[in-house]
């Protein structure tokens, strides 16, 4: 199992090399005009300074090594616009893991248990109406669906109105000198330190008393020891705040991406379902949930996991299109039309993006797909190990097939 | 030896294919649009060619007038306008002018049935308009994809070894540039001329073939290729080419268009949403509607739901249909395919099932 993870990372690094090369190539081939041009109507001469003092006059394999330099360093370069990549990218990143990461969980466990439900019981009206609901929230078109949310809920406007919950409480946050990624980036380290400190206690306590903790003390040991933490470091009012800014963009990729669950689940069931040990765990007179949950559904988990690992590019670029048209600020600039009213939550990946490709700052524009690449290169291996993880004919030592 | 099947005829792929009434929905449904390919041209010669242009999706204009008096504040909509509203039209107006102001967007009605949008062009003609373009897009990603896809993992499985470690190398390296994502970003650096439709297609099917499908068609062809009817023929002499155009070929065509289903979904949504953000010319597709009802009606302050529901409504639909007969061609794919170990002519295996 180490070695398989071993040579996983390796491959991976080897991919994320050639990616780097290509996507430096790729978009100086196909990026017209440079940062310079998008400065607006200059003397030559000063068009010339500039380019000289960016390096933009520099033949395009020193540019290239630059680049490379600047990743082994994690630096990622300078930004033509905005200080250092890195920074941008960082502020970017904590607002699109959270919301990745929390939309997909739930995508995951709600889509998993419709499907799983539907599949079981494959002619019924309940696997009908799942499927057809499936198919509506899959093909819908993200910036319609997001329109439609800001309108829906501006004109419901109660309690829960869109300016209650879109922008930040400013009085939270002007005075202190944390940003909202920081508070975010606060929030995950004590995630993983509440993650490490029960795994240590687990193995601690299976080491010297060989007993295992039931899973319910974990459930609540991750939730109430971060809470605790936070409030320690004074941070529950800023979290509150932002679960609310972010809220809209949760439920909007969960709608956008459980479909694919659900419909992944319910095919994965359906073939699970005529196997012939499915029908032995009958014979054997196990109770029906049991031969659905143990039995059926784990083995249905397989196809939905590699499925995945296909499918996360997408649920991300999604999230991409969800965020341009929320029109996520990083706070501060009022955007209010008349009409679209903007809400406020942080912004991630996508903001980062479509404003470095107006400014034509390459440097920037690179460092967000880089990320982009990061992440999804990341969540493969993870799903990769964890194929590995459930599948007993690589667990034990086999080869996996493809992926 | 009988063969016992859960199912009738499910060694025909037709027959498997309309047993799943999702399918054969998403087929009519795609139907449909092809139907508004051919009859839109039809109604702007015949139907709507006496109106003028009033029905052109680029240049029509038609916009009901409603005589209503200014205001202050307006109890009745129908009969009275405020005054910020009524200097959009007249900038001369004034508490208790009596004006005429042009209604655009229009609701739905008889003569516009979807309404009109900010510029007072009909909805359902540019509706209409905009099946061809997207048509063009989603086929041409789609018969690309398929077409890169099949070569590579053809190629994977017939040559192997250093081969196939270099191509699934490159779907690696693919994957982590998600194709929609590639395709806005190249839509909004490139000036737009570039992006028609037939390259926009093209382009992402590249994409979208040599990575995502090529992926899953990959672990298909090894799979495939450890069979023993490739061994039998191997034996018996026939060639990698013959073998991968005979034998490998025909197993892969049921996911081929699978992946051409979902290269469809994926390259109409990029390419709305690289119209809706304004990054195409073409100001006739659905995206590009949108777009314009969407950044006008911040100006005017009325907000044009029916342009909106109705171009989404489309794109959603277009994807909608293209999934559900992906549904039902996995279940050739991986059920009806079970049945066609070989590829003997179909009164062989009815003679061998009768026995």
């Amino acid at each position: 199992m180490a070695r398989y993870v071993l040579n996983r990372l390796l491959s991976g690094l080897l991919t994320l090399f050639l990616f780097v090369t290509v996507l430096f190539f790729l978009a100086s081939a196909v990026i017209p005009g440079d940062f310079v041009t998008s400065l607006g109507i200059m003397s030559a001469e000063q068009s010339a300074g500039i380019r000289e003092q960016l390096g933009l006059n520099e033949p395009l394999y020193l540019q290239y090594w630059s680049w490379l330099t600047s990743i082994f360093t994690l630096s990622l370069g300078d930004s033509f616009g905005r200080g250092p990549v890195w920074d941008a990218v960082r502020d970017a990143l904590a607002p699109t893991m959270v919301v990745l990461g929390v939309g997909l969980l739930i995508a995951f466990v709600l889509g998993g248990w419709l499907g799983r439900t539907a599949g079981y019981r494959e002619r019924s009206l309940f696997a009908g109406s799942a499927t057809i609901v499936a198919i509506i929230c899959l093909t819908i078109f993200p910036p319609a669906l997001a329109v439609a949310m800001e309108q829906g809920i501006q004109r419901t406007a109660g309690w829960w109105s869109l300016g209650e919950i879109a922008a930040f409480d400013s009085e939270l946050w002007l005075g202190s000198d944390l940003s909202p990624s920081g508070v975010l980036w606060r929030m995950f380290f004590a995630f993983a330190i509440t993650a490490l400190f029960l795994w240590l206690v687990e193995t601690l306590v299976w080491r010297f008393a060989r007993r295992r903790i039931p899973r319910w003390v974990f459930l609540i040991g991750m939730v109430a020891v971060p809470l605790m933490l936070w409030s320690q470091m004074g941070l529950t009012g800023r979290v509150l705040d932002l679960a609310g800014t972010m809220s809209l963009l949760v439920i909007a990729v969960v709608l956008l991406t459980f479909g694919e669950v659900l419909l992944v689940t319910k095919a994965a069931m359906d073939d699970v379902m005529l196997e012939d040990y499915v029908m032995v765990a009958r014979a054997k007179g196990l109770p029906e949930h049991q031969v659905r949950d143990r039995h059926a559904a784990r083995t249905a988990l397989l196809p939905v996991l590699s499925r995945f690992t296909v499918a996360i590019p997408y649920f991300l670029t999604g999230l991409v299109i969800l965020e341009v048209v929320f029109g996520a600020s990083s706070g501060g600039g009022l955007q209010t039309s008349g009409v679209l009213m903007r809400f406020h939550a942080p912004a991630g990946l996508g903001t980062l993006l479509f404003d470095s490709l107006g400014d034509q700052d390459t440097p920037l524009l690179l460092g967000a797909l880089l990320v982009v690449g990061v992440i999804t290169l990341v969540l493969r291996i993870v799903l990769d190990v964890l194929h590995a993880a459930l599948d007993p004919r690589i667990r034990f030592g086999g080869e996996p097939n493809g992926a | 030896m009988a063969l016992e099947t859960r199912s009738v005829g499910l060694d025909n792929p037709v027959k498997v294919f309309f047993s799943n009434p999702i399918a054969a929905i998403g087929l009519v449904i795609i139907l449909l649009f092809a139907l508004m390919v051919v009859i839109h041209p039809l109604l702007m010669n015949t139907l709507w060619a006496g109106e003028g242009d009033v029905y052109d999706p680029v240049t029509g204009y038609d916009a009901p007038i409603l005589v209503v008096e200014v205001v202050r504040t307006v109890t009745d909509p129908a009969t009275q306008v405020d005054v910020a509203t009524a200097r959009v039209s007249d900038i001369t107006a004034s508490v208790g002018d009596v004006i005429e102001i042009a209604v655009q967007p229009a609701p739905p009605s008889g003569t516009h049935w979807l309404g009109t949008d900010v510029f007072g062009r009909d909805v359902f003609s540019m509706i209409l308009a905009g099946a061809w373009p997207t048509f063009v897009v989603g086929l041409s990603a789609a018969l690309v994809s398929a077409a890169v896809a099949v070569v590579f993992s053809i190629s994977s499985a017939t040559f192997k070894g250093r081969v196939d470690r270099a191509l699934s190398r490159v779907s690696d390296v693919l994957l982590l540039l998600p194709a929609p994502l590639a395709m806005i970003v190249l839509a909004g650096g490139t000036t737009g001329e570039f992006l028609t439709p037939l390259n926009f297609g093209v382009t992402y099917g590249v994409l979208a073939g040599a990575s995502t499908a090529a992926i899953v068609l990959r672990s298909h062809a090894l799979a495939t290729v450890e069979r023993p009817f490739i061994d039998a023929a191997r034996v018996s002499g026939a060639s990698g080419w013959y073998l991968a155009r005979r034998h490998l070929l025909p197993h892969m065509i049921p996911l081929a268009a699978v992946a051409m289903v979902s290269s469809v979904v994926g390259a109409v949504v990029a390419h709305g949403f690289a119209s809706w953000l304004a990054y195409s010319d073409d100001l006739s597709n659905w995206g590009a509607i949108m777009f314009v009802a969407i950044g006008f009606s911040a100006l005017q302050g009325v907000f044009a739901w029916n342009v909106l529901i109705a171009g989404a409504a489309a794109i959603s639909l277009f994807c909608a249909g293209f999934y559900m007969v992906s549904l039902g061609l996995k279940d050739v794919a991986y059920r009806g395919g079970e049945q066609q170990r070989t590829t003997r002519p179909g009164w062989v295996r009815r003679l061998e099932m009768r026995t």
